[in-house]
């Protein structure tokens, strides 16, 4: 057998071969035959070698940003082209009432009946497994989010940074007549939702206290402040949301204090 | 899921437009778009990476061969016989210690790499800087094995050539 026909046939990175007779000769042929046995051993560092040397930049943040924009506004087309106005707006009417009326009145409730929390915390926990394919805004940009949302609700909304998640963007929920909202992050490879709405305990002096609450798989640490009813929800560990939710608290009191 | 692949597909198109960042960008935007189209076909979420990069890697060469006035493909491709030829041909590599060097070699590799032509490129590329074997990227860019074997063997012995001497020259200044 010659070196070409040998080292074409034990040709590194191939994956897994039938032993049959040709390949048994070649390997027989590379016992014997130092000059393939080097071959096969330039070729594994040659490929070893350019894989390190390839420069890695990281995909600028502006990138990202025109990318996930121009997705946003195609997943808006495709919407527009699949639904009429009229029943895009009955459609997205019901789910809201459906998914939504129910939690807002369990945390307009506070201190209600342990079921009908429950129900409140089920529903947001279903609406986060869907949430994917909702319309609504996606950037990385704080400024741009807040700014979306500012224009969208009547009350204002911080968005808050936490360490080792990135902003992929916001979307809006409508509750009994009255806007929400829900800005989104990715967070160790799945999605963290910050949920912001109407009603809850003004401010006190006293910082928020956090509650934790599982649901259909998912964490849902959720506090009042400001008005507002607050809730981070992932598939994260209750001490971790935890944490999270206090990072959140932090960057808020200052606002709420000017 | 596409957040989580984003660096990597985007230094694989940077790289497969040879650095233009412009070109990159409409590149990544096309993928992205067709990825959006595509994605109630993908039944597999752990086979997304490959599934991205089949995207990434079919759009450039599409790209790529609409541009072209004629059909080029002798220029990347070896029959059998001369692939086997090419392998007896091959003389061994110098030590270790020049190979180490060359993988400091990030900016030499880049002009290197522009230097290939597109469709071997894309195979070092996707085998050796991004890890998918040749089976997966034969069936990637819809291409015989051989043929991203002879495409693999024939990049490599051009990014040798280019990254052999200045690692040496690296190696020599650095001990004298």
């Amino acid at each position: 057998m010659s070196c070409g026909r040998a080292r074409r046939l034990l040709w590194p990175d191939a994956g897994p071969r039938e032993a049959s007779p040709e390949i048994m000769a070649a390997r027989q042929h590379a016992d014997r035959c130092p000059d393939c046995r080097r071959f096969l051993d330039d070729m594994l560092r040659l490929g070893e070698s350019i894989g390190e040397a390839v420069p890695r930049p990281r995909a600028p943040i502006e990138v990202r940003d025109r990318l996930f924009r121009s997705i946003a506004l195609a997943r808006t087309r495709s919407a527009d082209r699949r639904t009429a106005p009229w029943r895009r707006r009955l459609g997205a009417g019901l789910a809201a009432a459906v998914l939504f009326g129910g939690a807002w009145l369990g945390w307009r409730a506070g201190s209600g009946p342990p079921s009908h929390q429950a129900d409140a915390l089920a529903a947001i926990a279903e609406d986060h497994l869907q949430a994917q394919r909702s319309a609504g805004l996606i950037s990385s940009d704080s400024a741009e989010v807040v700014g979306w949302l500012r224009e969208r609700l009547p009350f204002g909304v911080d968005v808050p940074l936490f360490p080792g998640a990135r902003l992929a963007g916001a979307r809006l929920l409508l509750v009994d007549g009255q806007s929400g909202a829900v800005v989104e992050y990715v967070i160790a490879g799945g999605s963290l939702s910050y949920y912001i709405l109407p009603g809850g305990k003004a401010d006190s002096a006293a910082e928020p206290r956090v509650r934790v609450a599982s649901r259909a798989g998912y964490r849902i640490a959720s506090w009042e402040a400001a008005g507002l009813t607050h809730a981070l929800i992932a598939g994260l560990p209750g001490p971790r949301l935890v944490e999270l939710a206090h990072y959140c608290i932090e960057q808020m009191m200052p606002a709420a204090e000017v | 899921m596409l957040a989580e692949h984003l660096d990597a597909l985007y230094r694989t198109a940077l790289r497969l437009c040879r650095g233009h960042e412009a070109d990159a960008e409409d590149l990544l935007q096309d993928t992205a778009l067709r990825a959006y189209d595509g994605y109630d076909r993908l039944r597999e979420p752990s086979a997304a990476r490959a599934w991205l990069f089949t995207i990434l890697g079919r759009t450039h060469l599409n790209r790529v061969r609409s541009s072209r006035r004629r059909p080029e493909t002798a220029s990347a491709d070896l029959e059998e016989p001369a692939f086997e030829a090419a392998l007896a041909e091959w003389s061994p590599m110098p030590s270790p210690d020049v190979m180490a060097e060359a993988r400091q070699l990030g900016e030499q590799l880049s002009r290197a790499l522009d230097e290939l032509v597109p469709e071997q490129r894309a195979v070092v590329l996707l085998v050796d800087a991004e890890g998918f074997t040749q089976r997966e990227v034969a069936g990637m860019l819809e291409l015989p094995e051989g043929t991203v074997a002879s495409r693999l063997f024939r990049a490599r012995r051009q990014l040798r050539a280019a990254l052999e001497a200045p690692a040496r020259d690296a190696l020599l200044w650095r001990h004298q």
